[in-house]
Order: C-alpha cells, then sequence, then structure tokens
C-alpha cells in the first residue's frame, strides 16, 4: 500500500511489519516519531511485541541486547547524542553477537547543539563492530530496515540503518508499505541462539584470556567480512519479492565517465539531478551511491571506481583533523588499484546545511577541471550553493 | 537440607578470596531461587566468582553484562523470556554497591520505575573491592579505601529509600549472618512479580581489613549493633522491621574492622550517634506506615507486575 | 577454521559451559577445618558426666524420651537429680554469662516428669560375673546399675527395710517424694539386680561375699554424727540432725518446741524444716561461717527462710542445761567486718534459749569391722581413685570413701567403681581406662562401650563469640514453688517443675556445647559449597579439593565441634 509518510514513520511502518518482540527506546529529537509512533501501536496491540520505555538510550541498547541474547528480535533508534551515550553498548552488542536493529536518525553533535542533519554521529561509531547501511530515502529507510532483521539474524550481528535528520526523518514522501503477509513470508519469525536455556545451562561472555579474545575478535571479523555477500543476497532477494533493490553501492553512468561524484544518503538524490544537467551539457561524470559502510564494500567500489581518472567524495561529515570520513575510507580503499584515481574531498551540508544542485554542480566542475587534488578537503561555501560555479 | 550440596546452584571452585561474603550471599540466594533462574552478573567481584571462560561456578543459564547495566539487562531478559512464553523463570541480577548505588542508579532507577520483573540483589560489600578497595557512595563515614586514605567524609548513601521512592513492590535488607532471614526473603521476593530489591550486605575480608572468618561475625555485629538493621518495605511504603537488635555498642563491630582502625573516639561517638538517629527514624517509619497503611498488603501491586 | 564457525551459536561467543570445580582451589587452603564432637563445659562440670548437651536438645524438640535416655547413659536417678541435685553443671554453663546459665536441673526433672525409656545395656547381657553391692544410696544404686548393664548380675544389699539410703532415709519428702524416688529405683531394678533388704552385712558376712562373688562393693556411706565437741553435748534433748531425720518420734517432740539447729549444710538445714513442719514454735540454726559447709544451693537456705526459719551466724561453745535437758546455747557472736562474717568472740557470750538442740555438722564414718583390714585417709576409706582398696576384690565408692559428700558425687564413685570392677574382671586395661586412671575428673561410660571415638576431655569452655550473637537473651525458664504457707503443713513437695512447653523453651536456650545437632550453619556458610554432611547423619567434612581453609564454618559453629586444625 501507497503512503504519504514521513521517513520516520516509514521506519516504524517497517518496524511493524517485522513483528518485533522487544522495542526499547527513549525519546530523542528527530527520532522521536519513531518511538512514538511505535508506542501509538503498542498501545493498540497492534505492535505485537512489548515495548520497553527506558530512561535512556544507554538501558535501551541494554535491553535490547540481552534480549536479543534470549533469542527474540530487538529493535531500538536513536540520534545524535543519544547514539554517542550507547557508545560502549554498540560493543557491547555487537561483541556479543546480538542482533539487534537499530535505526539511526543522523544528527549534529552538539556541542554546539543543534538539530539538523550530520552523519557524524553514526560514522563515530564505525568501529563497533554494527553493520551500517545509509538510506537515500524514505523508501529505502523502510526497505532497509525490513533487510535489516534478516542480515542481523542470519550473521548475528547488529545492523544500524541510517536516515538523515529532517530530509527523511520529517518529510514526507509516497512510500511503498509492503503487505504484511508478504513481510511475513519473506522474513520468517527469528531463529536465534536461546542463551539462557535452562535445558542447557551456559554462562555467557565470561572473562577470556589475550588470545581466547583475539580468536574471538577474529571470527567476528571473519563474520563482518561474510556480511557483504550475506547484505548483498538479501537486497537481491528482497528485490525478487518486493521489486525494490538497492545493492551494496549503486553506480550511475560510470561507464567510460571522467569523473564520479561519489555520494551517501540524501545527496545522492539531489546529485543525481545535477548530474544528469551536467551530462546533458556533455561532461562525462558519473555517480557512485555508497550505502553500505560496514563492512565495507572494498571490491565492489572498486569495481566502479578504479578505471575512473578522477573521483569527487561529497558529504555531510568530518572526522576533524582529516576530512570527510566516507573520502578517507574510499582513498584506503582504491590504494591498491592499478588506474589510482585522483581523488578530491568536498564537504557540504555539515550541520544540516542545504546542498542543492547548484552546489553539487560546482562541486563536479571543480573536481572536473582540477588540476591539483588536493589531500586536505574542500568546504563547499554558501556561494557555491547560491551561484554554482563561475570559474 | 541446607547443606546438601546437590542442591546448591553455586558450584566450587570459584576464584574468591578466602572467606569471602559474596559467595556465601550468591549461595543462599542461588540455592533459594532454585534452577529455573536466569542470572545477570556486572563487572564485580560476582563476576570473577562467575569464573573464567570456559568455565563457570554458575549451573543455571547466566550472562555477563556491562558494568552500569543489571537492572536493564534483567529487564531484556525477563522481557524475552514472556515473550518466548516462558513465565515461571525468575531472572535474577546480582550487582555489587559500585554498580548499584554509584554507576549502575540510572539503570536500575529507570527499570524500577516501570517495575520490571526481575530480582535484583545488591551484593554490597562498601566499595569498589574487585577494583582494589576503593571509595563508593556505599563506603560508611570515616572508613578507609584506597581512595580515602584518612577515611571517608560522606554518609552511607540510603539506597533503600531510594529504592523505596520507586514504589517497587517489594525491597528488603538482608545479612548472610541471618541465612533464614535472607532465604526467607528471597522466597518472598520469588513469589512475587515487578521489581524486587534485595540489599545484601557482605563483608569484603580484604577491603573491611578482617580476619578470613569473621565475615559472618561482622555480618552478625553489623545488624546487632543496628549499623544495617534488617527490614523489609513494600510497596514502598509499608516498613517492617524484621529483626530487633541487640543494639550492641558500635564500637564493637568497628574495632574487629581494620579499615576503622584509625578513627578517634569522637569519630566513633559519632557513628553511634547517626546509627542511634537512623534506628529512631526507621522504627518512626515503620510505626507511622504501619498506622497509614494497615491492612494494606500491596497485593496490587505485586499482582499485577508491570 | 571452517567457513562457518563464525556463525556457529556455540563457538562466536564465549559460553562456559564447564564447571569451575575443575578448579582445585584447595590447594589454596593453609588449614582444615576438623569436625570433632566434645564434651560440653555442663558436662564436664556434672561430677558424673551426663550428657547434658543431647538430652537438651532432644527436648528442645519436645523429645523427652530421647532426652530421658541420655540421662540414663550416664545416671541411674534422673528423677533424684533433677530435684536434689547441686547442679554444678549450671555454674559452668556457657549461656551463665549472656543471660542466665540453663536451668539443667529442671530440665533433668522435666525429661524424667515426661518421658520414659529403659536403661540401655552397654555389653551383650548374660557374659557377666557376679558382683555384690553393698548400700542401697546413690553410690551403690549407681554401681548396681551400671554393671548389671555391663552385663554382671548384681547382689545389692541393704542394711536398712527400704533401699535408698540416704535418698530415702536422709532427704525429707518435700525435696524428694517417695514415688519419685521409687520410680528410679523402679527402672533400675528393671535390669539384672538382686535386691535385698534388711539385710546389715557384718564382717564375716563380708568375707562370705567375697568368696561367692568376683568382686564386692562397699557403698555403706558415713551414718555416725560428727559431735560438736563442746560441754553439755550429753544433756537430754541435744539430739544429731540425722538422727533426727531418721526418727519418727524425735520428730515429734519438736511440736510447740524452740528449736535449735547447729550446723549450716544440707543435713541442717533439712532438720529445721523438718522441725519446722512438725509444729516447732520457733526455729533457729546456728551457723559457724568459717567452719560449716554451706547448703548445696541458696534456693534451700531462702526456702528455709520463708517456712520461718531464721539463721545466725554463731559459734556454739557450750550447752546449759536445767535438770539434765538443754535449756540454753551459749555462743561466741560472729563479728561482722567489711561485710563478711567471721569468728571474734566478744567480751560476753550470747545466749540463746530452747527446748530442743539438733547438731548437723556432718557425718562420719563410725566404727565398723567392715573396715578393720583396709587403711584410712583423712576419715575415710582409702582407695584409688576408682575405689580399689588395699584388699583384692572389695571397692569402695560414695560416702565411705569420699569427703565430696553430693549425691551425685556417690553417684559418679559408684560409675567409676563399676568401670574398675568390669576392667578388673574382664583383664581390660585399655587405654581409656588408663587414661581415667591418670586422672580424669569425668568420662562417658555410654562411649566408652560404643565404637567410635571418645570425646576429647578438652572443653569448649570458652565459646565462639558468634553464639552470643546468635543467642537471643531470653530469661531462663522457672516455675513456681508451693506456697510457703502450704509447705510446713506438710510434706508436699516444695519445687514446682517445668511444664512441658517452659521445658522445651528452656532446652531451646542451651547452645548444645561440643554436640553436632545438625544445625547446618557451618555449611551454609561455607562460601566454598565444599562443606557437608558425608557420613551418614554424623559428620560434616569439608571436601579438601575446594576448602581454601577460611575457617567460616568453625567461626560459625556455635557448638565448638567444628574447628579450624594445624597448618597443612
Amino acid at each position: 500500500m501507497r503512503k504519504f509518510i514521513t521517513g520516520n514513520h516509514a521506519v516504524a511502518e517497517a518496524v511493524k511489519l517485522c513483528r518485533p518482540d522487544v522495542v526499547a527506546a527513549y525519546p530523542i529529537t528527530p527520532q522521536t516519531p519513531i518511538y512514538e509512533q511505535l508506542s501509538d501501536w503498542d498501545s493498540t496491540g497492534e505492535l505485537g511485541g512489548t515495548m520497553v520505555k527506558v530512561e535512556s538510550e544507554h538501558s535501551a541498547m541494554a535491553t535490547c541486547l540481552s534480549a536479543s541474547l534470549t533469542g527474540v528480535r530487538t529493535f531500538t533508534a536513536t540520534s545524535s547524542q543519544g547514539l554517542a551515550f550507547m557508545h560502549e553498548m554498540l560493543h557491547f552488542a555487537a561483541g556479543a553477537r546480538t542482533a539487534v536493529v537499530m535505526a539511526v536518525v543522523n544528527r549534529s553533535l552538539a556541542a554546539p547543539y543543534g538539530f539538523w542533519s550530520d552523519q557524524t554521529d553514526s560514522l563515530s561509531q564505525r568501529d563497533t563492530g554494527w553493520l551500517q547501511l545509509y538510506c537515500e530515502n524514505n523508501q529505502e529507510s523502510l526497505d532497509t530496515t525490513i533487510q535489516a532483521f534478516k542480515i542481523a539474524e542470519e550473521l548475528m550481528l547488529p545492523v544500524m540503518v541510517m536516515l538523515e535528520a529532517n530530509f527523511i526523518s520529517h518529510f514526507m514522501e509516497p512510500t511503498e508499505v509492503p503487505e504484511p503477509a508478504q513481510v511475513d513470508e519473506w522474513l520468517q519469525p527469528p531463529k536465534l541462539p536461546r542463551r539462557f536455556d535452562l535445558a542447557n545451562p551456559g554462562f555467557s561472555n565470561g572473562v577470556v584470556t589475550a588470545k581466547q579474545y583475539r580468536d574471538f575478535r577474529r571470527l567476528s571479523s571473519d563474520a563482518m567480512e561474510h556480511a557483504l555477500s550475506v547484505v548483498e543476497r538479501v537486497d537481491k532477494d528482497f528485490g525478487r519479492t518486493f521489486g525494490r533493490s538497492y545493492g551494496l553501492v549503486e553506480a550511475v553512468d560510470c561507464e567510460g565517465a571522467e569523473l564520479i561524484l561519489v555520494t551517501t544518503a540524501t545527496i545522492t538524490s539531489t546529485a543525481r539531478v545535477a548530474l544528469a544537467n551536467l551530462r546533458s551539457r556533455g561532461m562525462k561524470v558519473g555517480l557512485c551511491k555508497l550505502r553500505l559502510f560496514r563492512p565495507f564494500p572494498v571490491a565492489a567500489l572498486r569495481s566502479v571506481l578504479d578505471n575512473a581518472p578522477r573521483v569527487a567524495v561529497l558529504e555531510r561529515n568530518i572526522s576533524l583533523g582529516r576530512e570527510g570520513i566516507f573520502c578517507s575510507e574510499i582513498k584506503a580503499a582504491l590504494v591498491n588499484s592499478p588506474g589510482h584515481p585522483k581523488i578530491q574531498g568536498y564537504l557540504a551540508g555539515i550541520g544540516g546545511t542545504d546542498v542543492n544542485q547548484h552546489s553539487i554542480e560546482w562541486v563536479l566542475q571543480d573536481a572536473f577541471s582540477r588540476e591539483v587534488f588536493m589531500d586536505q578537503p574542500i568546504w563547499v561555501d554558501d556561494a557555491a550553493a547560491e551561484g554554482g560555479y563561475n570559474a | 537440607m541446607r547443606s546438601d550440596i546437590s542442591q546448591d546452584v553455586l558450584r566450587a571452585g570459584h576464584a574468591a578470596c578466602p572467606g569471602c561474603a559474596y559467595p556465601m550471599g550468591m549461595r543462599m540466594v542461588l540455592k533459594t531461587l532454585g534452577l529455573r533462574t536466569v542470572v545477570v552478573v556486572v563487572p564485580s567481584c560476582a563476576a570473577i566468582i562467575a569464573g573464567p571462560f570456559p568455565n563457570t561456578s554458575l549451573g543455571v543459564p547466566s550472562f555477563h553484562s556491562a558494568f552500569e547495566i543489571a537492572a536493564p539487562t534483567a529487564a531484556g531478559i525477563s522481557a524475552a523470556l514472556k515473550r518466548q512464553g516462558v513465565d515461571d523463570v525468575t531472572v535474577l541480577a546480582f550487582a555489587g554497591d559500585g554498580g548499584t548505588f554509584d554507576i549502575g542508579l540510572q539503570a536500575l532507577s529507570g527499570a524500577a520505575d516501570r517495575n520490571e520483573d526481575f530480582i535484583y540483589v545488591c551484593l554490597d560489600n562498601e566499595g569498589y573491592m574487585n577494583t582494589g578497595v576503593q571509595v563508593s557512595s556505599s563506603t560508611p563515614q570515616y572508613s578507609w579505601t584506597g581512595t580515602t586514605p584518612s577515611g571517608n567524609t560522606r554518609h552511607k548513601k540510603q539506597i533503600m529509600e531510594i529504592m523505596a521512592a520507586h514504589r517497587i513492590p517489594y525491597a528488603a535488607t538482608a545479612s548472610i549472618a541471618f541465612p533464614e532471614d535472607l532465604m526467607a526473603k528471597v522466597e518472598k521476593a520469588k513469589g512475587m512479580r515487578g521489581t524486587r530489591f534485595i540489599h545484601l550486605l557482605a563483608p569484603c575480608v580484604t577491603g573491611w581489613k578482617i580476619a578470613p572468618d569473621e565475615a559472618p561475625l561482622v555480618s552478625r555485629l553489623s545488624v546487632e549493633s543496628n549499623v544495617f538493621p534488617l527490614y523489609e518495605i513494600f510497596d514502598g511504603l509499608r516498613y517492617e522491621i524484621n529483626h530487633q537488635p541487640k543494639r550492641i555498642p558500635v564500637e564493637r563491630y568497628l574495632v574487629l574492622q581494620g579499615r576503622f582502625s584509625h578513627i578517634s573516639a569522637e569519630q566513633t561517638e559519632a557513628i553511634q550517634t547517626e546509627t542511634d538517629r537512623a534506628w529512631a527514624e526507621l522504627c518512626s517509619r515503620e510505626m507511622r506506615s504501619r498506622q497509614l497503611y494497615e491492612g494494606s498488603k500491596g497485593t496490587a501491586a505485586r499482582v499485577s507486575g508491570d | 577454521m571452517s567457513y562457518h564457525t563464525f556463525l556457529d551459536p556455540e563457538l562466536i561467543i564465549p559460553i562456559s559451559r564447564l564447571s569451575t570445580e575443575a578448579f582445585k582451589t584447595g590447594s589454596w587452603s593453609r588449614n582444615r577445618p576438623v569436625f570433632e564432637e566434645k564434651n560440653s563445659p555442663c558436662r564436664v562440670g556434672c561430677p558424673n558426666a551426663n550428657n547434658i548437651a543431647t538430652a537438651m536438645y532432644m527436648a528442645s524438640k519436645g523429645d523427652y524420651d530421647g532426652a530421658l535416655a541420655a540421662f540414663l547413659e550416664e545416671s541411674p536417678l534422673p528423677s533424684v537429680c533433677g530435684r536434689v541435685c547441686n547442679h554444678a553443671c549450671q555454674s559452668k554453663c556457657n549461656r551463665g554469662d549472656h543471660d542466665g546459665s540453663v536451668q539443667i536441673r529442671a530440665m533433668e526433672r522435666a525429661a524424667s516428669d515426661f518421658g520414659s525409656a529403659r536403661p540401655e545395656m552397654l555389653t551383650d547381657a548374660g557374659k557377666g560375673l557376679p558382683v555384690a553391692v553393698i548400700g542401697s544410696g546413690p553410690a551403690g544404686l549407681a554401681a548396681a546399675y551400671h554393671l548389671a548393664r555391663m552385663g554382671h548380675p548384681v547382689r545389692l544389699i541393704e542394711a536398712r527395710e527400704r533401699l535408698g539410703g540416704l535418698l530415702t532415709w536422709g532427704i525429707p519428702g518435700y525435696r524428694l517424694p517417695e514415688e519419685i524416688l521409687n520410680r528410679d529405683l523402679k527402672r533400675i531394678l528393671s535390669l539384672d539386680i538382686e535386691a535385698v533388704t534388711n539385710r546389715p552385712v557384718d564382717r564375716a558376712g563380708l568375707d562370705q561375699l567375697l568368696g561367692s562373688h568376683r568382686a564386692v562393693l562397699l557403698a555403706t556411706g558415713t551414718w555416725a554424727p560428727t559431735p560438736m565437741g563442746i560441754p553439755g553435748e550429753e544433756l537430754g534433748g541435744v539430739c544429731p540432725g540425722l538422727d533426727f531425720l531418721l526418727n519418727d518420734a524425735l520428730q515429734a517432740q519438736v511440736k510447740g518446741r524452740r528449736v535449735i539447729v547447729i550446723g549450716g549444710g544440707n543435713t541442717a538445714i533439712d532438720a529445721a524444716r523438718v522441725a519446722v513442719r512438725n509444729g516447732a514454735a520457733k526455729v533457729d540454726i546456728l551457723y559457724r561461717p568459717d567452719l560449716e559447709a554451706l547448703p548445696d544451693s541458696d534456693d534451700e537456705v531462702r526456702e528455709a527462710e520463708e517456712e520461718g526459719v531464721h539463721r545466725t551466724a554463731a559459734h556454739p561453745v557450750e550447752f546449759v542445761g536445767e535438770q539434765g535437758r538443754v535449756s540454753a546455747v551459749l555462743c561466741k557472736e560472729i563479728e561482722r567486718a567489711d561485710g563478711i562474717d567471721c569468728c571474734r568472740s566478744k567480751a560476753a557470750p550470747d545466749e540463746f534459749s530452747c527446748d530442743l538442740v539438733i547438731t548437723a555438722i556432718g557425718q562420719s564414718l563410725g566404727a565398723s569391722s567392715l573396715y578393720s583390714e583396709l587403711d584410712m585417709d583423712r576419715g575415710r576409706i582409702a582407695a584409688d581413685r576408682q575405689g580399689r582398696t588395699v584388699r583384692t576384690g572389695l571397692y569402695i565408692a560414695g560416702d565411705a570413701g569420699s569427703l565430696r559428700a553430693t549425691v551425685v558425687e556417690a553417684m559418679a564413685s559408684g560409675k567409676r567403681a563399676a568401670v574398675a570392677i568390669h576392667h578388673d574382671l574382664t583383664g581390660k586395661t585399655d587405654s581409656v581406662s588408663d587414661a581415667f586412671a591418670g586422672g580424669r575428673e569425668t568420662f562417658s561410660l555410654h562411649e566408652l562401650f560404643r565404637p567410635g571415638p571418645i570425646r576429647d576431655p578438652n572443653v569448649t569452655a570458652e565459646i565462639n563469640r558468634y553464639s552470643y550473637l546468635t543467642a537471643v537473651a531470653t530469661q531462663p525458664q522457672s516455675a513456681p514453688n508451693l506456697d510457703a504457707n502450704l509447705r510446713v503443713s506438710g510434706f508436699q513437695e516444695v519445687a514446682g517443675g517445668l511444664d512441658e512447653g517452659g521445658a522445651e523453651a528452656e532446652a531451646g536456650r542451651c547452645f548444645y556445647c561440643g554436640t553436632c545437632i545438625g544445625c547446618d550453619l557451618c555449611a551454609t556458610f561455607c562460601p566454598e559449597v565444599s562443606m557437608g554432611q558425608t557420613n551418614g547423619k554424623t559428620a560434616y567434612e569439608a571436601d579438601p579439593d575446594h576448602c581454601k581453609g577460611c575457617g567460616a564454618c568453625a567461626s560459625v559453629c556455635v557448638r565448638g565441634v567444628v574447628t579450624m586444625g594445624d597448618e597443612l
């Protein structure tokens, strides 16, 4: 059924369709509508599972991880400060091989306080051992959330689904909400290990030696590596049933392109327009959308970027003292590629500022004509957004 | 029969210091709850006692969670078990005083506020003993610790009052020196639903600087001197004192413990005064609550459990 | 590593399924608990070594049959001792300093009143050799009882018309009713004992008995009065205390008269109280605080005073007579210095006028041909600690061989002599009898004949600190005495007995020192889950693989049964 709903609502719809057993959450702007929507359905009985209205995100994750270890399907959602507060638990949930699914509405981290889109909150959780998927729009947020349960439960690894503050969370879009029966058919009840089985008692997560620790990390690492194929398979499988799939990365007009722009999330949508405009003017530019960040899809990315002479990475986040986080990751991914494209990083939309067609065209033209590729990122300023590229 | 080791849930071979009161308390609690129990331990001496991988002293399904989340971990398991249709299993959390009074207080408060369904046993050894004896908000006034070398200046936090303020169905103090009382309280808690809190004083041989065989005696003295009275609070309202202490002078309790060896006569007197004050207050609370809530057995809160 | 290892639920996180029992933490230990039952302080304080702790434990559960059986292990006379014993045990009670001694005597009475039990045989019957016992007071009865339990047929010979010796003739009915004594006698005579009365034994008779029996025990007591040795003792109206107690006609003379009793011990108090009950107009006791033995318990003095007996510390120096009958006792007055009575003569002696004087300053052996070949020691027949006299086959027990003239001491000496006779007849000189002969004050006959270790004589005199905290302070149970006005009109028993509930409560106050009652505290407190009952129901043992030697078990063993052993 097609519904005109916000991204938050879309995620909530997805969660309801997946019949979670335990949902634990705590309000934070701009994630709160997910929590509220699920609470509404909890009060009417439509949700089916148990809502645990915790006193903090930290406890939300603690509740979800232990419920997941008990063997049930779990979900939470948060944003920004809440995600940061959860940080310790994120490591714990991944290390304990839980299958928690979490929607993260990307929002700038204090200080200073802001309420707008910025990906640094989730990217700061890069090394916690969670899978990370970045969504471009409401539909993709809904679909990815459904996929996330299947991925997490197969791998026994937790999955984060990112949607951007306001641009997705609060913007309404026509969104296809699948039929419950169809989702039930596609997503079976979880077959997770029951760590608290009275018939087979064991003490989970006892203290280990250094060597044992290394070996368990190795297993998690192997699982993460394996996750690439699982995410891909689940996405394709989803596409066969629901008619929509997204890939680990998406390449638009990249074949033979002299410049490929790499984007994530909502900037991608705008970039699609800018790209079409410049291509109509004869510029051989392509677009590569990065959807999966952890595990990092090196092979998929290289298959798109390896032969491009120029790559521009445009992103809404920063690792202070370096550059945009995706840019660093992409540079590292391509370091062994024979063609070794030139790569320039661009920062746009930090703090939730607008990234419009003009500013993306400015970036594309800059990267297309640039002679010197700098190690530092280029901040795309408001003038670019207003005036376009006039050099 | 209590001595029947085959009925014990806690196993031998754990790594507690000789004479540690933790395994004494854990043993009594677990034996009372029996095998249909899931245990959460958090970083504390209890986690050490639970054993290093791949061995464990816990004979029931159990989980080593993070320091500050004993309560929400237990809540999550409890909720999930119910979703799986398992309704006759007690979820038990063991946390130390640090994990309860300090770092875990927020999470405990949240769970207690929601009246999550688990039994929470705070094994209170009055300090961060697992990290080598540092002050916690449970450390009594004037006590030496590694971070209060000249004595703790603060009073011990009144965790029972905090728990009572949440109006949970059951909160009780208990002592390893009173096994019958402790086990009866655990049994009583087992028969209820919702958040049940047991504040169990469990002396640390190392941190309290007592002889390895003195934990039972010192525990006994803590009760009989009124430093640690035994009582229950139903629904956060109705107080019941379970043991009329002998009101032994606190000095007899303090003098056995090296952590108080430096204190002056005036400080001993101050502890006595505070102990007397607290006892009088407890007695008046009990009397007042009896007048106000006589006949209210708090059954509503206990049955509904949510 | 197989492809799917990282998806194998059992392998991806540390799940401990093995037991920590694999870790032998017992190697940390420097010493281990030792389980050893010991003699309780009360048992050591009891000359007869009564198994008090066990009896108390049984009674605490309402099992008075068991309690009585425990007393009968060592004593033939629980009904008697439950009333007239001087209860040295109680002064040793670990509860004494806490909240008052357990009322052991009252409990022995309760056990005998409420329980019923048969004496236990110590050996298979019918293998013993005939033994004669002369005298049926507490010493003779005890010896006969124990010898019969050891399988020796006993001929018990009594000179007077009824059995019981001093119990029958010397202790008035208001302290020991006849039917109570008969209860114990009946139980004793249920054993292989042939009792004959009205059969005084002279020297020839003794020789004859020594010929017909392998051993003969003299338990003839001390029946001769100790003379005052002051002028006027020959006057009419002056009579010895025991004669007074024995002679109904003498007792009848006191009606309406002024009576003076001289002496401080039981006989004096009893003579005074008997005089009151026979209608004496006034009864005074004059006692010499520096010379007299004091009565066995303050209770009796108090009871006598309640009944109107007046006690004065005084030192008689002469009996004054009129027409050959005593009319007054002249005394040096006793001065009190610093609250302590002492004899210091004043210039003019005090005069106590009277119609009758009863002297009760002690008993002596008197002259008898029975003793003619025996050695004497301080007025008593000399023997070794077990009663062996210089004459082979002849043993001595009771007051005739001892200056410690109490019922329980007499009983204990009878027990010691019985063991000596048994060992001499059976040719046993085992370590136990040697150790006993070497100076043990008390020993358990029951344990002597039972397999298993004899309890160490060392007592738990210093009970551990935990017990004081475990025990809620409770006042000893008591039963009211008969009203004084009712008492003096007859010979009804004065002391009230506990009712069953009171006795159960009183028994519950006992710490059962040295006796494991399976309270389980040692096991309950073991932090290593390694203390348990392994040897049936009788012993606790620590698992050496895991016991870290912390000593918590010993620290909570209120009874001192579990203690920490020597360093490993």
